[in-house]
């Protein structure tokens, strides 16, 4: 009997995050009407695809050991060169920010794995690169007048009432938590980010498992770029601006730990669920917008002061 | 014997040649560079963000990093703005407790938690920055007292307040650096924490004083940027995180701590004021200008992280 | 009496370290300790510094009896350690390290006096003898200067009454191994008394007053000067030998691993050996002497300068641990912890990593598998878990160990390069672990085994070759594996 109750327990402890989602669902449908509505449903719905695609990849990066500050500029960066290449060759519009992606992916792995540099001061710096690069093309205005791309689909119809994109973001994250729970490769990834020295004792390559993981990540942020430019009418070079502590926040607080090794994508899903409904509910509360980043703000603290693991490896 | 010597004189001081090297370079292609106006202008613009830089170089030195300080100088902007009706006084002592504050925070959060800075950091630059949206309505937000702008306009001897609060604030802090005990504290828990721990350094003290410090400074340079016009808003310090640890590893302190001087950092700070003054009189964008700061910081700290490596086989 | 040490006892979870220990320190006296690894020294100097609290036993300083809890504590009475792995501050001065914590002040102020600083650093230089620049870096010193510096560091506490050295020598040459004894001779002068441990007896004799000889954590034995006998000393250190069910007799003479030349700056020296097949070939040699930088650098986790391995006649190229693995070498890391383990991950993760990349070799994994594969392994090296899903941060230091081994095998190796596969690990696990090595030799694997714990060599090696300072010192084969032999020669300076 008493195994049964410590394994309630246990079980409860791994999923807290799951109960909390519930449980916010659950008083502010029945508190708060307009929280019910089909519209505000919708409207939530196109945030979390976004930012969930992103944070499915920034979680492989997470688990590698690393984080990746860049997210938000490449966003806005793989946002224009697909509506720009669109105006030419629809095709091309869908390739090229991925292809981009993976190069870019791989200059930031390249420069953390090989110079055995901070992940977040380099990405800081790429941060500021491709901002600029983002900036440049346009030149600082928005771009607007795009008429609805061919796959405008994915942003706009819904397949058995469910939108295009939130099948996009599913299929992400099953494919993903595929790779990182079954597949040699992910494995690979959870032992780098547990012990690095051991994993190259043990013949891994860390160096190129980590910059796999960076190109994952920006590959993830061309995905998320083509769902949004699907729907929008213009494009912003600043599109994406902070979404990069979105990304982070939603990783944490789903319960991925930040010092590498453990994590899965089911849970990134709820942390960026339980994100975009508490920012929602501020929204809707008429909560000004600044709150939302003393909100995540709060939220990454907390998330690493709870998490222990962090702090076993932080020395004097 | 004399040529090794002047050999390494000249590496100690690569940094200064460099500096000297660019600026030969633009007063060649400009008139307007060695102008009067256009050095104090260059001076000017790097107080701001070069005050900030004193507290980063602290930190690196000890072993820490602050990324929230684009965000406190934000908030120091903002909070003497708001709090000019009651006083330009009670203005600019608001700006940089608010900064201190926020310093405080950082350090309590990272000593006695013991906790990563640089993870700590990237929460309260976050948590900052939406405390400075609330605080400006994400507006820009005008002060009251239209006197408020004498604190960054006035000038003694046709040099504007703001180069002079800099430079007193570099030279104070050398001196805090290399002649106090607090100081060479600094340095040997940036060398050795646990060593200085042993020897009875209070190690904890030390750090929370660094960041309070950077903190503290963050506040300084946001009251002196609102003073310019009167203005503050929550763009501010948007790329000042990447400006002031660039200026600080192109000065030569390295982040492994340990060892610097202001002086090293003030050189840092030049070099980059000159870098960005050279890219205005060239006419560059100012999106390629982002890109350049961008490029900048990742090849400085790759060059910085190579000599680290290169000395582990040794 | 300055220090009387009483039946002092301290176990850990496995292993008993103190036994009942005696030892007394009279004033301004150089006591030497000297005993094999494991014997007990350092655990008593950790007890006596401060770092470790023992479990019975009486501690009396100065007539008085104390409790030492802390190294805050021991510093108070005056103690001070010298560590093999100096805490020092490289990137500061000579004087600001030696004054480390207790800067001179200008006039009561927040400042510094530097010209005080320099001055109070010269004088005590002076009174050492020892010719160093105050302002100069630290790190610009030869470790010898830095340890003097150490020493004198431990001086200029106000009430310094003992210093402890552990294995001061390790690193120096002979010429600054005299410099060493003159400042000790000095601290005799200043009537500071002087623990000394050390392995190499020739020195020992030359320099201590008395010497203690440690082994199976008890003092065996106090030594006067006039009565030092260099042979009493060793058969006291060694006492029985290793109990070994005989070794193994590997006949294949068929060389399977050859270096022929491995060069790595400032560490080794031109080195080369030959291994055969089913051979175990020990390496021993002190800290410093190039060892563990030499088998790093075969399976490619150490720059060299030049490396010529063969490996089945043929030449290798290994950049890298996988490459190493390819070929069927593997290496056993000296600190399971940081090293081999992936201590939150399960014991199934752990023994599976070099299966899953060389021999399962799938993209998708199978749990199913891989489970069989953990049980099979843990059944055959009798590991004790609760079950196959706890995390490997929940074994004890034997079954972690045994958890790395199982790796190893699964993937079947041809060579396996051990260093010190039984570091803290109980005395019933380790056992385990000799045989495990024995059986895997008398099957055909040939054993490259790292050790500082000489016995554990000689009763398990067929040959061992002896480094010093880069360079082999020494050889033995077959029956020249002794004890006695290997410690003769690893103690010679």
């Amino acid at each position: 009997m008493e195994e049964k109750e410590n394994k309630l327990v246990s079980v409860l402890r791994d999923q807290s995050q799951l109960i909390i989602l519930i449980l916010l669902v659950t008083v502010f449908s029945i508190t708060t009407p307009s929280f019910r509505t089909t519209g505000n449903f919708l409207n939530l719905l196109k945030q979390v695809t976004v930012i969930g695609v992103i944070s499915c990849g920034m979680t492989m990066v997470v688990i590698s050991g690393c984080l990746d500050l860049s997210v938000g500029s490449v966003f806005s960066l793989l946002n224009l060169v697909s509506i720009t290449f669109q105006l030419r060759n629809n095709f091309l519009g869908v390739i090229m920010p991925l292809v981009i992606a993976v190069f870019i992916g791989f200059f930031n792995g390249f420069i953390v794995t090989k110079f055995k540099v901070n992940s977040i001061i380099v990405t800081l710096g790429s941060l500021s690169l491709f901002s600029g690069i983002a900036q440049l093309i346009t030149n600082g205005a928005i771009i607007s007048g795009v008429t609805g791309t061919w796959y405008g689909f994915i942003g706009r119809d819904k397949l058995f009432g469910i939108p295009v994109h939130v099948y996009i973001l599913f299929i992400v994250a099953i494919v993903y938590q595929i790779i990182l729970s079954k597949t040699t490769f992910g494995r690979k990834i959870k032992y780098v980010g547990t012990n690095d020295t051991a994993a190259e004792i043990a013949g891994i390559r860390t160096n190129w498992m980590r910059t796999m993981a960076f190109i994952i990540s920006s590959v993830s942020v061309a995905i998320a770029a083509l769902i949004y430019s699907s729907r929008m009418t213009t494009a912003s070079p600043v599109a994406g601006a902070g979404y990069e502590f979105d990304a982070i926040t939603a990783v944490v607080i789903g319960g991925t730990s930040l010092a590498g090794g453990k994590g899965s994508i089911f849970k990134t899903i709820i942390g960026v669920l339980l994100l975009a409904i508490i920012i929602n509910i501020l929204t809707l509360y008429n909560v000004m917008y600044s709150f939302q980043n003393i909100v995540k703000g709060i939220l990454i603290i907390v998330a690493i002061i709870v998490d222990i693991r962090v702090r076993r490896r932080v020395e004097v | 014997m004399k040529f090794e010597k002047i050999k390494n004189f000249l590496n100690e001081q690569k940094i200064l040649l460099i500096i000297l090297v660019i600026g030969i370079f633009l007063a060649f292609n400009s008139d307007y560079f060695l102008t009067f106006t256009n050095i104090v202008n260059i001076f000017q613009t790097i107080s701001f963000e070069g005050m900030i830089v004193i507290g980063m170089a602290l930190l690196i030195i000890i072993g820490e990093i602050d990324l929230s300080v684009g965000s406190v100088m934000a908030f120091g902007a903002a909070l003497s703005i708001i709090f000019q009706p009651y006083g330009i006084f009670t203005a600019i002592i608001a700006g940089i407790s608010g900064g201190a504050l926020v310093g405080l925070i950082n350090g309590l959060i990272t000593t006695k938690l013991k906790l990563p800075s640089i993870a700590v950091t990237l929460g309260t630059m976050v948590f900052i920055s939406g405390i400075v949206y609330l605080l400006t309505r994400e507006h820009t937000i005008k002060g009251t007292n239209e006197n408020f702008v004498s604190i960054s306009q006035t000038e003694i001897y046709h040099i504007p307040m703001p180069v002079i609060v800099f430079t007193v604030l570099l030279i104070i802090f050398e001196i805090i650096l290399q002649r106090t005990i607090l100081g060479r504290h600094i340095f040997a828990i940036g060398g050795n924490a646990t060593a200085s721990r042993f020897f009875g350094i209070k190690v904890d003290a030390v750090r929370i004083f660094c960041f309070v410090i950077t903190g503290f400074l963050g506040g300084v340079a946001g009251v002196m940027l609102a003073g310019k016009l009167n203005v503050a808003s929550g763009r501010i310090g948007n790329s000042t995180v990447v400006f002031v640890i660039t200026a600080v590893l192109l000065g030569g302190i390295s982040m492994e701590g340990g060892e610097g001087s202001i002086f090293k950092a003030f050189q840092g700070i030049l070099l980059l004021g000159i870098i960005n003054n050279a890219m205005v009189i060239l006419k560059i964008s100012s999106f390629i200008q982002e890109m350049i700061r961008g490029l900048l910081l990742i090849l400085i700290i790759v060059i910085d992280s190579i000599n680290i490596q290169k000395k582990k086989y040794l | 009496m300055l220090l009387e040490i009483k039946n002092v006892v301290k176990t850990f979870p496995g292993t008993v370290a103190l036994d009942g220990v005696d030892f007394n320190l009279k004033k301004g006296e150089i006591h030497a300790i000297v005993g094999e690894n494991g014997a007990g020294k350092s655990t008593l100097m950790k007890i006596i510094s401060g770092a470790y609290v023992k479990d019975s036993g009486t501690i009396i300083i100065d007539g008085r009896e104390r409790e030492i809890g802390s190294v805050e504590a021991s510093r108070a009475l005056g103690i001070s350690m010298i560590y093999q792995e100096l805490e020092n501050i490289q990137k500061l001065s000579v004087a600001e390290n030696i004054f480390l914590g207790k800067l001179p002040r200008a006039r009561r102020s927040v400042f510094v006096n530097f010209r005080k600083l320099i001055s109070e650093t010269k004088k005590i230089l002076k009174e050492f003898d020892i010719n160093i620049d105050p302002r100069r870096r630290l790190s610009t010193l030869t470790t010898a200067e830095q340890q003097f510096i150490e020493i004198i560091k431990s001086v200029t506490t106000k009430n310094a009454r003992i210093i402890i050295m552990d294995e001061p020598t390790s690193s120096l040459t002979e010429k600054e191994v005299e410099k060493l004894f003159l400042i000790i001779k000095e601290l005799k002068k200043k009537r500071v008394s002087v623990i000394y441990i050390s392995h190499r007896l020739d020195e020992v004799v030359g320099i201590a007053d008395r010497v203690s000889v440690f082994r199976d954590g008890k003092n065996q034995g106090v030594i006067e000067k006039n009565e030092f006998d260099t042979n009493k000393i060793v058969s006291l250190m060694i006492g029985r030998e290793l109990k070994s069910t005989g070794k193994n007799v590997y006949e294949n003479k068929e060389v399977i691993f050859e270096i022929k030349k491995l060069s790595i700056r400032n560490k080794i020296f031109d080195f080369s050996m030959k291994l055969h097949k089913g051979e175990i070939l020990g390496i021993a040699g002190l800290m410093g002497s190039g060892k563990d930088e030499l088998v790093k650098s075969i399976v490619g986790l150490w720059p060299a300068q030049s490396k010529e391995i063969y490996f089945m006649g043929k030449r290798v190229f290994i950049k890298h641990p996988a490459d190493a693995i390819k070929y069927g070498i593997i290496y056993l890391p000296e600190e399971r912890k940081l090293q081999s383990l992936f201590l939150d991950m399960s014991v199934c993760h752990n023994i599976s990593p070099l299966w899953l990349f060389n021999i399962e070799d799938k993209f998708f994994l199978n749990s199913k598998r891989e489970t069989e594969l953990a049980s099979t392994y843990i059944k055959k090296l009798s590991i004790k878990t609760p079950s196959i899903s706890t995390l490997a941060v929940d074994l004890s230091g034997g079954n972690q160990q045994k958890l790395i081994f199982s790796r190893m095998l699964t993937v079947k190796p041809k060579l396996m390069i051990l260093n010190d596969p039984t570091r803290g690990i109980d005395v019933g696990s380790k056992e385990e672990i000799y045989n495990i090595i024995k059986a895997l030799a008398s099957s055909g694997v040939s054993i490259l085994i790292l050790s500082s714990e000489i016995p554990e060599i000689a009763a398990i090696a067929n040959n061992v070759i002896v480094l010093s300072k880069g360079e082999t010192r020494a050889k033995f084969l077959g029956d020249d594996v002794t004890t006695k032999n290997i410690v003769r020669a690893v103690t010679r300076a």
